[in-house]
């Protein structure tokens, strides 16, 4: 007999109660009621339907699964859950003590409290997500750089015209303005151009993701408008020397 | 329309004091066309730029239309020049990614003037000056005769108070030269307020007034006799 989690009920048995159902795990449809070698039957009664649960790795979507007895199944590496109220390092003891009494030859057991259990589990997403991160953020600093260098030597080979305009009547927020819209429109076409090569890489992103989806509007729209107030900061400095240009030096300028 | 009183213009260099301007003093009335002369390194470009508020004078009073400005601030002046005065430079100063049209309305769009004041502007600017036909134009299709007329329009789009013209001739052969003269003529005899800066006798002679500096010095302030 055998217990299966909703998934798994949801997906092979589809509008119908699972229980009482057989199942067989493995290859071969041998006939209802047929023995293995060691006298077990082939086909596991399902006798029971739990909740999902994130027992194999924290995966945002739960698996289909089937819990089988120990007994009927013995496996080389089984784990024992154990809920303990209090601090779990106190109970240690007992456990290896319980575990030696029902089974004499069993090796020491390897305990762990949830805590660490998943702290391990989610080590490698971690440092993965870190680099990811880190990566991301030189990134953006090499973005917002080379975005400070383009618009800074814009705004040097403008000298000219820019004396030219303040000579004309430009007031700073007219010269501000100018220099910003120059940034800002470079980095929407660049927004533009990332947004469609995530929506088109989807597929990929997916399997990076973890609790979001990859068309996450709020999430896109929060990383375009990051870009976009970095690169307002980038363009600040450019844009307030443009700001303070001295029209006679600038009109002399060649 | 312009008064200057006392204006003195120093500059430091090195701890070594230069006086460009020397108690400057005249005045230019409202419909007057005067002429500003004298050799080079007398002060001239100092003064225009004073009077275009793109410099501040040292010390000595400047008012315009009745109101001092020699000590506004940088977006004052921006303000003022804007609404006041029309630049017209010797080397044009049009912006070269720009069209014709959009140079003309240059000048307007920092003045919050909605989309049809502007186009009335620039169109009626560029018929007073014949550049309808070129508004499309950038000013690299176009001769030096015809890019100062642009700049003679771009100045009188925003119906300044003062003209103020920086040798409006010393880029251009004489026969164009003299189609920008007569342009400042015909544009003083409909009623604008012009002060020309310039080297040429001959074209100082078509101004009312003439201011004579030497050493950052007026030596001399002449009214010609009426025409």
């Amino acid at each position: 007999m055998v217990i299966v989690n909703e998934s798994f009920a949801r997906r092979n048995f589809p509008n119908e109660d699972p229980v009482g159902r057989y199942l067989k795990m493995g290859a071969g449809q041998p006939p209802l009621g047929a023995t293995n070698r060691w006298g077990q039957s082939e086909w596991s009664q399902v006798v029971g339907v739990v909740s999902d649960v994130k027992s194999l790795h924290p995966q945002p979507e739960a698996v289909p699964e089937i819990y089988v007895p120990y007994w009927q199944w013995p496996m080389q590496n089984p784990t024992l859950l154990l809920r303990a109220t209090g601090d779990p390092a106190a109970w240690m003891a007992a456990i290896r003590r319980e575990a030696k009494a029902m089974i004499p030859n069993l090796p020491p057991p390897e305990i762990q409290s949830m805590d660490e259990l998943i702290s391990g589990t989610l080590a490698q997403p971690r440092l993965q997500t870190g680099l990811l991160g880190l990566f991301g953020l030189l990134a953006l600093l090499l973005a917002a750089v080379g975005l400070y260098g383009v618009v800074a030597l814009s705004v040097s080979q403008r000298t000219r015209e820019l004396g030219i305009r303040i000579a004309l009547g430009a007031q700073p927020r007219h010269m501000l303005a100018l220099v910003l819209s120059q940034g800002v429109r470079l980095v929407s076409l660049g927004i533009g151009v990332g947004l469609l090569a995530a929506l088109a890489l989807t597929r990929v992103m997916r399997s990076l993701l973890y609790g979001v989806a990859p068309t996450d509007t709020l999430t896109l729209a929060g990383v375009a408008g990051l870009l976009l107030a970095v690169a307002l900061l980038a363009c600040w400095i450019p844009a307030r020397r443009a700001a303070r240009v001295d029209p006679l030096v600038a009109l002399r300028h060649e | 329309m312009i008064q200057l009183a006392e204006i003195q213009k120093i500059f430091l260099t090195d701890e070594v004091e230069t006086h460009a301007l020397s108690g400057v003093s005249f005045e230019i009335c409202h419909g007057e066309y005067a002429s500003i002369s004298g050799p080079s390194g007398c002060g001239k470009s100092t003064l225009l730029a004073i009077l275009g508020l793109l410099d501040s004078p040292t010390s000595g009073r400047y008012e315009l239309r009745d109101e001092p400005v020699a000590n506004l601030n940088y977006a004052q002046r921006a303000k003022v020049r804007n609404r006041e005065i029309g630049f017209i430079f010797q080397s044009f100063n049009l912006i070269g990614d720009l069209t014709v049209w959009e140079n003309v309305e240059l000048p307007l769009t920092y003045r919050g003037l909605t989309k049809e004041e502007r186009r009335e502007r620039v169109d009626e600017a560029l018929t007073k000056v014949g550049m309808t036909a070129r508004a499309k134009h950038y000013p690299a299709q176009l001769s030096g005769g015809q890019q100062q007329r642009v700049a003679v329009a771009r100045a009188l789009g925003g119906r300044p108070a003062i003209l103020l013209a920086d040798e409006p001739t010393g880029n251009l052969d004489s026969k164009n030269g003299e189609a920008v003269m007569a342009l400042l003529r015909e544009l003083h005899a409909e009623g604008a307020t012009i002060c020309l800066v310039t080297h040429d006798n001959r074209f100082a002679r078509d101004a009312q007034k003439t201011i004579r500096l030497f050493d950052g010095q007026v030596i001399a302030e002449e009214m010609a006799r009426a025409r």
